[in-house]
């Protein structure tokens, strides 16, 4: 373990990072960039994956970002946040390829600023939506069975309630006069009572937190949060694209940390890309 | 270390994060352009507009009765419910290739009482096409 330890904490960091990005992609690229352009991704990720020193090349992520730029634009309107993301840390890593004498700073410093605009400007549309504020919006996803889905076998009734809410949305949408009507849920409860105006100032209260933490010096309480805020996040909603990206920007800002931390966010890395590859994600 | 260098290298990047993101969010309050996408990062902030419902001529639309080859046809969709506006309406309109002389397409979106547990929906969007002539 401790020679495990070394070799992480000894680890460039662009070329961790960067190959846990390529994994990443290897798995997205399809989803992310146009069609017309998914053979040239392919190939250049085989090649990165080959050539190892081509990690390290400014032209590599240029082609990256590059590859990938098509697809966004051609969907600017419908491409999730994942796919944006994607691509700004294709620049970080095109920014540190290039600068190479900075790239530990470049790395650190940008993944800082991305994770702190990231959920800055989550907390404000949340602020700016009336539906979210009011609860409407985690309340409608809570009906459908949106959160805690692999602790559904856990609560075997709570199944019921969701099949049976689902049902009764199908028959509302089958025809106009159904969608004159109102229909009434049950509510799945989680151990408590779901409350969703209150899980509204939670959820805000979490990510100024988040941002906050990025800005404190001890490592222990500043890692122990992000570590429990990527947990919490695959036990409330498994959204292991958006979240694998976190966490490779995570690692960037434990550069300077213990090695354990390091291990840790490449471990829920791992997990994320596990429920990618067997689909118990979302996406 | 050059003035140049240290703003490409440090401040280039996250100005773009910001610009796109800033983009986004005043699209969202000034169109119907979904928080849920676009690179503002506003996941969850409102019922995912693919929740919405399309209703064409009265009748509910079952996007899986498309007439159109499918890949193109799902980009469509999706530009059209979560960005409905007369070009991406235009677009689904010449999309579901409808018989009728005057086509009324109407995106419906759920509204959810916190309080009492119930839904119902509301007319968010109405366009009415008129073949060979200028859609009003």
């Amino acid at each position: 373990m401790k020679s495990f330890l070394s070799k992480i904490n000894q680890a460039d960091n662009l070329a961790l990072a960067g190959k846990m990005y390529v994994f990443f992609l290897t798995l997205y690229f399809s989803n992310i960039s146009h069609h017309y352009f998914f053979g040239f991704i392919a190939l250049l990720i085989i090649y990165g994956i080959i050539e190892k020193e081509f990690i390290f090349k400014s032209v590599f992520w240029l082609s990256i970002c590059l590859l990938i730029l098509p697809g966004l634009i051609s969907k600017l309107n419908i491409t999730a946040n994942h796919a944006y993301l994607t691509f700004y840390v294709a620049i970080l890593f095109l920014l540190a390829a290039y600068f190479k004498k900075i790239k530990n700073e470049i790395l650190y410093k940008n993944s800082k600023f991305i994770l702190g605009i990231v959920m800055g400007f989550a907390v404000l549309q949340k602020l700016l939506s009336d539906t979210f504020m009011s609860g409407s919006s985690l309340a409608y996803m809570n009906y459908g069975g949106g959160f805690f889905t692999h602790f559904k076998r856990f609560f075997p009734q709570n199944q019921e309630i969701i099949n049976a809410n689902l049902n009764r949305i199908s028959e509302q949408t089958n025809g106009l006069d159904g969608l004159q009507t109102t229909i009434e849920f049950v509510s799945p409860n989680w151990l408590i009572e779901f409350d969703a105006t209150l899980l509204v100032w939670i959820i805000l209260l979490v990510e100024i937190v988040f941002c906050v933490m990025l800005f404190v010096k001890n490592q222990y309480v500043r890692n122990s949060f992000f570590m429990l805020f990527m947990l919490g996040l695959i036990s409330f909603r498994i959204e292991t694209g958006f979240a694998s990206l976190l966490c490779i920007l995570l690692l960037l800002q434990a550069q300077n940390d213990k090695p354990i931390f390091k291990l840790a966010y490449i471990a829920i890395f791992g997990l994320f890309i596990s429920m990618i590859l067997t689909k118990l994600g979302v996406h | 270390m050059k003035f140049k260098t240290k703003f490409i290298a440090f401040f280039s990047l996250p100005i773009l994060v910001v610009l796109v993101a800033s983009l986004q969010l005043y699209r969202t309050e000034t169109t119907n352009l979904s928080r849920w996408k676009g690179g503002g990062f506003g996941m969850y902030t409102d019922i995912n507009e693919a929740q919405n419902v399309v209703v064409v001529n009265n009748e509910v639309f079952k996007f899986n009765a498309l007439t159109g080859g499918d890949f193109i046809s799902h980009e469509t969709k999706l530009n059209f419910l979560l960005n409905a506006n007369n070009k991406t309406a235009t677009d689904f309109y010449q999309s579901i290739k409808s018989p009728t002389d005057t086509t009324n397409i109407q995106i419906y979106q759920p509204v959810v009482d916190v309080k009492k547990n119930t839904m119902t929906y509301k007319l968010v969007y109405e366009k009415l096409f008129i073949k060979d002539k200028s859609s009003r």
